[in-house]
């Protein structure tokens, strides 16, 4: 762990867990899924919160 | 309020995580928590600083006579046959123009303002930019040569923009410029230029276009309503009459020579209405209902520089009226001239792997990018002559607040504030915190610089997130760089020397409190509102086109809560209010009276940061939380932004038009998912009350009745 995630726990460094990157990396390739759709109409923001995409906050 | 953490390990974790000081002055190498959502954008080896920041690219001012179909007071729905894309059977037929058909939605006083010029604009895909009339000899724009083609790039050592990616007026860079005067009615024709295949976007945009002139004191009709978008193939004619507020009341004989505009021989057209309420720098951007966000962030945004008797544009007129402010004289016109008057357009942008322009558009507490561009430029320099210089400054961005200074940390001068001249200058060392569509005007004298320094314009605004800014850093820690990548220098002023002519503005550091345009006097209050902007939307409606969501989804997004009575912030009661609720364009929140003035409070959530915008009308700030504003925004604003927990007191009054506008946080990503609402004011015959809410096809604009008008409103 770089010194950031280990004094901060916040960012994922370059030096994080490769494993933990190819999950990120998953994750933007599903944002940017959903953007798409959002914007082509294809899915309404409904969805997302049918989806359990929302969460209020604390 | 996030997106759950599975769908982004990178975004910062939802609960109880602030970091350390420490961690937000570090070097960013390795943050990967901006861009919000994205990896960081690659600069493909290439230094900062290395590319001139091109001035904007001034629009003609054409005849009303070359636009064809002649523009009418009414829209024009001549019928002409859709585009296949659109899904229609073969055959089927649309209106020509995309404004709402009837007389609700007619140009308000056409009549009395018919327009004297005419500027026709369209919104298309990014190409390369062939005719770009910077209106500057190449030495006022750091050496570029307008006859070069300037290429869809960010850089032009970074890769060309996909078409799709990036939509333009014009479609091409650097942004366009619109030059008006008061007494000068302009017909803006807008194209929408773009494809009608709906997934043509690059991954993010719609193609449905409304432009909103922020924020022009004009009819609702051309005020850029978020539900009166056009589409593809379609033209919606705006008419700016470019009017003072209070013509239907105040100085109606024309008689003040403050109250006025440059004539093309020097002198002055004395037009009705405040000279208090003169105007000099506006901006226009794209405000189609939940896609604001995306098709501002693909560029779709353009400035207007507004000319008067007091406000110029040529520093050499010395009529007692004209307050010289930094312009030149060059152009031999008597204003308009722009030698020493520069737009600077600031946004944050990313990119993706290949360069093209990216975004994260489910960061629902707001977006931020990793690279700061000006006037569509990554990190320029621009050459100055050792002399005073107006930038007119506007933040652009998504969800990022800057803060500026210069790098030396020496003073400049605050002009003007959402492009209001100020009741008198203000000398800073650094800006106050500029929200989101906040315009800064500022003067920096480079004549105490040589020839070949160089001194950076610099960002000091730290933000860990878009719900609101974090702290402000001083210029050294900025320059150290910080936890955000958008922190740091982002401009470099070169001195060339002294300048070929003698700089004839007004000298304002030599009286740093100099007067320029006082407040308008407000009439007595007729009524008071609160409006609480939070968390935890609601839905009570079920329109499917004008809702954000819909009913029956729970309490989500972002909303606003409305007490017509004006009832204390802190302890709204649901249900004089109807709750906190999530946008619907058909619902009706408020209606101030005609011709009068209100006070609103504006409050905001704990843990956020809005910047509120009110369409229409300029405002007077009487109190942020309970105390008297700062000399920098006392004068008059239409973005007000209410800090954490904050609470923002001011007056407006409501006057010479009518229709539907709007108040929303222009946070974009906020404004988006549901943090707007609708108010109308009634202006008399032919208005309706309540008006009828537009619902825009292809094949032509329907009406139907307001979902709700909240109670008292």
């Amino acid at each position: 762990m770089s010194r950031k995630d280990k004094d901060d726990s916040i960012w994922l460094s370059e030096h994080s867990d490769k494993r933990r990157i190819r999950d990120a990396e998953n994750a933007r390739y599903n944002r940017a899924e959903i953007t798409k759709a959002l914007s082509h109409g294809q899915i309404r923001r409904r969805d997302l919160v049918k989806w359990g995409l929302f969460t209020s906050a604390a | 309020m996030l997106p759950i953490r599975g769908l982004n390990p990178f975004v910062r974790y939802a609960v109880g995580q602030s970091p350390s000081p420490s961690a937000l002055l570090a070097g960013n190498s390795d943050n990967q928590g901006i861009p919000t959502g994205l990896p960081a954008s690659p600069t493909f080896g290439v230094k900062p600083f290395t590319q001139p920041m091109p001035r904007f690219d001034v629009l003609h001012r054409n005849a009303v006579s070359t636009l064809t179909p002649a523009p009418m007071a009414q829209s024009n729905q001549t019928q002409q046959v859709l585009d296949p894309g659109f899904g229609f059977p073969a055959g089927t037929k649309g209106p020509i123009e995309g404004r709402p058909p009837g007389a609700n939605w007619a140009h308000q006083r056409f009549a009395q303002f018919p327009p004297q010029v005419a500027s026709e604009v369209t919104t298309k895909p990014v190409t390369s930019n062939t005719t770009y009339n910077p209106q500057v000899t190449p030495d006022l724009n750091s050496g570029i040569n307008p006859a070069v083609a300037i290429p869809a790039k960010f850089h032009p050592n970074f890769p060309t923009q996909n078409a799709n990616r990036v939509w333009t007026f014009q479609g091409t860079f650097p942004p366009k410029l619109n030059m008006v005067r008061y007494g000068e009615p302009i017909l803006f024709r807008h194209h929408n230029g773009l494809t009608t295949d709906i997934k043509n976007n690059g991954g993010f945009g719609r193609y449905t276009l409304t432009t909103h002139e922020h924020n022009g004191h004009h009819g609702a009709e051309n005020d850029g309503f978020t539900g009166a978008y056009f589409w593809p193939n379609q033209f919606y004619d705006y008419h700016w009459p470019w009017v003072l507020a209070g013509f239907t009341s105040i100085n109606t004989g024309a008689t003040d020579p403050r109250a006025g505009a440059p004539s093309d021989s020097g002198g002055i057209n004395k037009v009705p209405g405040d000279w208090r309420e003169t105007m000099s720098t506006h901006w226009f951007h794209d405000h189609m209902f939940t896609f604001t966000d995306q098709n501002v962030y693909k560029c779709n945004a353009g400035m207007t520089n507004i000319y008067s008797s007091l406000d110029r544009g040529d520093e050499t007129v010395n009529d007692g009226v004209n307050l010289r402010l930094p312009s030149g004289s060059s152009n031999g016109k008597g204003w308009g001239n722009l030698d020493f008057d520069v737009n600077l357009m600031l946004a944050d942008k990313a990119w993706d792997a290949n360069g093209q322009l990216n975004m994260d558009n489910i960061a629902f507490d707001g977006f931020l990018a990793d690279q700061m561009t000006v006037n569509f430029a990554w990190k320029p320099f621009f050459n100055v002559y050792a002399r005073r210089y107006r930038f007119r400054i506007l933040n652009a961005s998504v969800s990022r607040f800057f803060v500026l200074a210069l790098s030396d940390s020496s003073q400049f001068v605050q002009i003007a504030n959402d492009g209001n001249l100020l009741p008198v200058t203000v000398p800073l060392s650094q800006t106050d915190q500029l929200g989101i569509a906040e315009r800064y005007d500022i003067v920096i004298d480079f004549s105490r610089y040589h020839a070949g320094q160089t001194v950076d314009m610099v960002n000091l605004q730290v933000h860990q997130d878009g719900r609101e800014p974090a702290q402000i850093v001083t210029v050294a820690q900025a320059l150290a760089g910080t936890s955000d990548p958008a922190v740091g220098a982002i401009l470099r002023f070169k001195v060339l020397g002294p300048p070929p002519q003698p700089d004839q503005s007004v000298d304002l550091t030599a009286n740093p409190r100099t007067a320029l345009i006082p407040n308008p006097i407000l009439p007595a209050t007729a009524r008071q509102r609160t409006f609480r902007f939070d968390d935890n939307g609601s839905q009570n409606q079920n329109d499917p086109v004008t809702t954000y969501l819909g009913n029956g989804q729970g309490s989500f997004r972002w909303g606003i809560e409305t007490d017509n009575n004006g009832g204390n912030a802190n302890s709204l009661v649901a249900s004089d209010t109807g709750g906190t609720l999530e946008a619907d364009y058909g619902r009706i929140s408020s209606q101030p009276g005609f011709a009068t003035a209100e006070v609103w409070t504006l409050q905001g959530g704990s843990g956020w940061d809005h910047p509120i915008h009110i369409h229409f009308e300029e405002g007077q700030i009487l109190n942020r939380n309970g105390v008297a504003p700062s000399p920098a925004e006392s004068g008059r604003k239409d973005v007000y932004r209410l800090r954490d927990n904050g609470s923002v007191t001011l007056k407006m009054q409501f006057r010479d038009w009518g229709g539907m506008f709007m108040e929303h946080c222009h946070n974009t990503m906020h404004e988006d998912n549901a943090m707007l609402l609708r108010w109308d004011l009634d202006s008399g015959s032919p208005f309706l009350s309540p008006l009828p809410t537009p619902i825009s096809k292809p094949t032509g604009v329907t009406f139907e009745t307001p979902d709700e008008i909240l109670p008292n409103a």
